[in-house]
Order: structure tokens, then C-alpha cells, then sequence
């Protein structure tokens, strides 16, 4: 198993305490980027930096400083296209991915117009419901779209990592699978993902218990959570699916079956993705 | 982009279909053509748009903008290097403008002069450019004129030059050659004539006004509408419309138009009947005129064609 990677606020003691550790700092101040950098380049494994702003990005204030850092910024709009576009070439150099929220109708058009421009992107779910319908346009453009464009996320995870039988979590995507990432506070509560830890539904407290957090019976059984799917009988649990969603619309899954039908269509998606990028599609007609 | 939308416009979604459809074919060049595009309410933001995306864009406009539509492209394109952006304004003669279109167009021509150049379209034989040539000079403009002739558009009524006519429009062309040469201005047309038109002599002149680039064609262009329609050219709107989304790529929009119109060609060598006999034709120096003038000729006839011909 890879070490697991904690997603922390910025929060000084805290990162002190983190030391040698891979971490992701969340903030909601795009001011504070240059701080972070200081702090933690000389005693932490840096992994990225998750912004999370109402700031539109066409007025994130985006600096050359940046380039040193993989960063996911999370917002709500793109804003004004002509302001945004100022902000183009910069962009291009940073290692960066705008995430936009499935709350907005006009960010699935955003999304492609950002893809299009060769600008990293995804979309985030923020409350439901989702427009399923909008969802899949933007999916299908994100994977069948002949020209050169920019991935966008959640779909380009699922299709570049689906190998047909296994589960595939997109929640690596947000820093939000347990398996890979665990959240802490300042208070060093610990929980598996980010909804868990504003719930106060921790897994362990103090940095100390880390080390040891893969093999406690409270991780192993949080993991292992997926299982109760096939226990009860819900719509999620006859889903052909299922492995690439693990659940996450299950409410809205006893509703309607967009979600369904979107996650159906995905799974589609990587199939068709495999064979076209993978040897084993090249095997069909190359000896 | 938050704003709700006309119907009657191209949609964010379909200029992205199309910049990728044109992007997989390697066309890297667009014109943006109307009615009048600048008054689409995205009008600058596609244009910033494309140019982001390595297109090359042609703006067919009137210069007649808003002083709200003027500032925001001004102050967004300016810059732009002008091997990206150019546009054409089709002016028309001063007696037929008001004055505040002309205080309109005069305020384009200003901002945007450098990288502009005119259009020029004959839809009477009796035709004067003398106010373009002042144009070129008193605005700084490209030193090219684009010279279109009306066509008929089959099936509707519309002004236009008769083949009749071709002959009075090239013989007034040929009389401004000596200016235009001796002002630094080149004449480019945007659909070829039959070289029939022309002696030897008046090919070698237009053949120096048009810096080489004379030709006597007469191919698809292509045209997509907001609503996605394609079509052939501006004339042949009502021929042969299709949906873009019925085909792959643009590389089969083409082929397509490009077989049609041989089918016409078939049919009919060009606008003369002594089109069908010519070696020029034959060989590919000269295609035999409009295609547009060919297909109306045929609904005049009783439908002896195949079905196509006709819709």
C-alpha cells in the first residue's frame, strides 16, 4: 500500500507536526499561496494545494509563483471570459486544474470551452441534483472528442484507470479516497474524507495514531464500507456501474436512475478509451 | 456567457463543434460572416475565442457598429497580430449611406484601418470604386480590394449580374486597372469569372492586379449557419443544404460540395452554352463560371435533370 497522503488546512503547528509527510493543504485564500510555499518546502512532501474559493477564476490574482506547485483550485464560476482569457497564457504554465461546480448550468459549457483551450479542468458535485443530461454531454466530449484538448476530471481519471473488473474511486480525483488520501484538522482529528471530517465523524485523533491508522479496525471497516451495497437491496447494488461510482448518488439512485444511466455511459466511455490508447486495443489489429 | 441567448445565433456549443471539427481537418483559417456578425452578443468573445485556439479569423462586417460593440472590440483586439485577425469591410457607395452610418463606418475604419481591408460587391455593371480608393488612403486600409459579384440565388429573387452583363462589369474592371496599379492596390475576386470574358491582353492586366492570384474557379466555400445548416456558398444557400452533424469531419463536408458541383458540371459546362465545348474548361483553367447561374438555368427548363439538381 503507498503512504497515505493527509489533506490538511494551513495551519503552522499543524504542518509542523506533519514533518516528512506527503500532505495537501487546503485553503480558501489564493493570498496565501506564496505563505504555504515558504512554509513547507523545507520540512514536507508538498503533494498539492486545494483552493477553495467563491472567487470566480477570472479574478484569481494567478502568479508565476505557482509553477512550483500542483494545484486544484476549486470554484464556483469561471466569470468573465474575456477577463479569464487575460489569464491564458499564464495558466498554460502552471500546474494547475480548475474544478467547477455541477451546482452552475453554465459551467458545462465552461468546462468544454476550458478543456478546449488546453486548460486542465473538471467538474466538482456540489449539491444535488445533478443535471445528469448536461453531465453526460460534458463526459462525452471529455472522452470522444477527436480534436487535442485538455482532460477533464472526474471522467479522464475513470477512463485512463478503468480495467474492466476492478473498482475504479474518482473521490483520488478530489483528495477525497480513503485508500489514498485521510483528512485531518487543526484539532488533529482524523477522518477518511473531507464530508466525514465536517460531520465530525473522525477515524482517530492526534498525528501520532497515523502511522498506524491503515490497520485499525476503524479504517479497515470504513473501507471495507462498500460491501453493505450488496448486504441491502438498493438500486445501487444491482447497478452494472457500480465499480465506477461505488455508491456516491445513492440517495439520489432510489429517486431516478440518472445517475445510472450517466455512470452506464461512462463505463461505455472507458471501454471505448481502452481500446482505443491501450496495447491490448492495438493487439487487435497488430501482431 | 451567463446572459440567455437569441435562438437565431451560433450557440457556445456549436462554435466548439465546429473549431474541433475544423481543428481535426487542420483548417486553421474561419470567417465570420453574417448578416453581421458583430452584432452577435458574443461576437468578441468567439473572435478571442478562436484566436485562442490558433484560428485565423476573416471578419465580414458592414463597420457599422455600435459605439458600445466598437469599444468592447477595440479594446479586446486591438493588439491582436495582424496575420491573426483581419477583417473586410463591404462598403458601400457614400450616395446610399446616411450619415450616421458613415459616422458609424467612419469610426471602424479608424480603429480598426490596419488590419482591414474592403469588400466590394458588383450588383450593378455601372459601378464606381473611386470612393473605396479614398478610403484605402485617407484610413491607412490593406492596400486590397475583394471584390465579389452578386449572384442569383436559385429559386428566389435577388439583384444580380447576368451573364450578359459579365462582359460590362470585366471591360470596368480593366479601366481602373492603371489606378489601382499605380496606387499600390490589388484586386482579388472572390468567385472567378469565365476567361472568356477577358482577352489575353486584359488577363495579363487583371492577372498583375490580383498579384498573381487571378483565377477563374468556382468551388465550395462553405458556409455553416447558426443552426448548424451547411451549404456550399452565399448563391447556393437553398442547394443541397445539409445538417453539419450529418457528416464525420469537414474533410466530408467538402468532398461532398466538391462532387455536387461536378454533378452540375456534368450537366451543364458552365454559364455559355459554348462552356461545354471549351478546352480552358477541359483542362481546368477556367470553370465555367457561377454555378449558381447554372442552376437556375435549370429551373426555367422542364425537370429533365436528376432530382438533386433542383433541391
Amino acid at each position: 500500500m503507498s503512504e497515505l497522503i493527509l489533506v490538511c488546512p494551513y495551519h503552522k503547528p499543524l504542518i509542523d507536526k506533519l514533518r516528512q509527510r506527503a500532505i495537501v493543504i487546503r485553503t480558501n485564500d489564493c493570498n496565501l499561496i506564496r505563505p504555504i510555499l515558504h512554509t513547507v518546502n523545507k520540512s514536507n512532501k508538498l503533494h498539492a494545494i486545494k483552493i477553495e474559493t467563491d472567487t470566480p477564476a477570472s479574478k484569481i490574482p494567478f502568479d508565476d509563483d505557482w509553477k512550483r506547485i500542483p494545484i486544484a483550485l476549486y470554484t464556483s464560476r469561471l466569470g468573465s471570459f474575456k477577463a479569464f482569457v487575460h489569464k491564458l497564457a499564464l495558466l498554460r504554465q502552471l500546474n494547475i486544474k480548475i474544478f467547477l461546480s455541477s451546482g452552475e448550468e453554465e459551467n458545462y459549457l465552461n468546462l468544454c470551452i476550458l478543456s478546449s483551450l488546453r486548460i486542465a479542468c473538471g467538474v466538482y458535485f456540489s449539491e444535488p441534483p445533478v443535471n445528469w443530461e448536461r453531465m453526460n454531454d460534458l463526459m462525452h466530449y471529455a472522452v470522444y472528442s477527436r480534436t487535442i484538448h485538455a482532460p477533464i476530471e472526474p471522467f479522464y481519471y475513470v477512463v485512463s484507470n478503468f480495467e474492466g473488473e476492478k473498482q475504479v474511486d474518482y473521490a483520488s480525483v478530489y483528495f477525497d479516497n480513503p485508500l489514498r488520501y485521510i483528512h485531518i484538522n487543526e484539532k488533529e482529528q482524523i477522518a477518511a474524507t473531507s464530508k466525514d471530517l465536517e460531520a465530525c465523524s473522525y477515524l482517530a485523533e492526534g498525528v501520532s495514531s497515523i502511522d498506524s491508522l491503515e490497520t485499525s479496525t476503524q479504517y479497515r471497516k470504513y473501507i471495507n464500507n462498500w460491501q453493505d451495497f450488496f448486504i441491502e437491496r438498493r438500486a445501487c447494488s444491482f447497478c452494472p456501474a457500480w465499480r465506477i461510482c461505488m455508491g456516491k448518488f445513492r440517495e439520489e439512485a432510489e429517486q431516478n436512475e440518472g445517475c445510472r444511466v450517466f455512470f452506464r455511459d461512462l463505463m461505455d466511455a472507458a471501454d471505448y478509451y481502452r481500446l482505443q490508447f491501450s496495447q491490448d486495443g492495438k493487439k487487435v489489429w497488430q501482431s | 456567457m451567463e446572459e440567455a441567448e437569441p435562438e437565431d445565433v451560433l450557440s457556445w456549443e456549436n462554435l466548439i463543434y465546429i473549431a474541433d471539427l475544423l481543428e481535426v481537418a487542420n483548417e486553421h483559417h474561419v470567417s465570420l460572416l453574417g448578416g453581421e456578425p458583430t452584432l452577435h452578443p458574443h461576437f468578441v468573445d468567439f473572435a478571442i475565442y478562436l484566436l485562442e485556439r490558433n484560428f485565423h479569423i476573416t471578419v465580414f462586417t458592414s463597420g457599422i457598429l455600435s459605439d458600445k460593440k466598437l469599444d468592447e472590440a477595440f479594446g479586446c483586439l486591438a493588439d491582436v497580430h495582424r496575420d491573426s485577425l483581419s477583417f473586410v469591410a463591404n462598403l458601400n457607395h457614400p450616395g446610399i449611406s446616411t450619415p450616421r452610418e458613415q459616422e458609424k463606418i467612419d469610426r471602424f475604419l479608424r480603429a480598426f484601418g490596419p488590419i482591414t481591408s474592403v469588400g466590394f460587391n458588383i450588383y450593378n455593371p455601372d459601378f464606381d470604386i473611386d470612393f473605396i480608393l479614398h478610403a484605402i488612403n485617407g484610413y491607412g486600409l490593406r492596400r486590397h480590394i475583394r471584390v465579389s459579384i452578386a449572384h442569383p440565388i436559385p429559386g428566389e429573387v435577388n439583384s444580380f449580374i447576368a451573364p450578359g452583363d459579365f462582359a460590362k462589369v470585366s471591360r470596368r474592371l480593366i479601366e481602373y486597372a492603371p489606378i489601382l496599379q499605380r496606387m499600390r492596390i490589388s484586386m482579388g475576386f472572390d468567385c472567378g469569372m469565365p476567361m472568356c470574358l477577358f482577352t489575353d491582353q486584359e488577363l495579363g492586366i487583371l492577372y498583375k492586379v490580383s498579384n498573381g492570384t487571378l483565377r477563374c474557379g468556382c468551388g465550395p466555400a462553405i458556409d455553416i449557419g447558426p443552426d448548424m445548416k451547411v451549404w456550399s456558398c452565399f448563391p447556393l444557400s437553398n442547394f443541397q443544404k445539409k445538417s453539419l452533424f450529418e457528416f464525420n469531419s469537414f474533410m466530408d463536408v467538402r468532398h461532398f460540395y466538391e462532387q455536387m458541383h461536378d454533378k452540375v458540371r456534368f450537366e451543364s459546362g458552365g454559364v455559355y452554352e459554348k462552356c461545354d465545348t471549351c478546352a480552358y474548361r477541359e483542362t481546368g483553367l477556367c470553370r465555367g463560371g457561377c454555378l449558381a447561374h447554372i442552376l437556375s438555368s435549370f429551373i426555367d427548363e422542364k425537370e429533365i435533370r436528376p432530382k438533386e439538381m433542383y433541391s
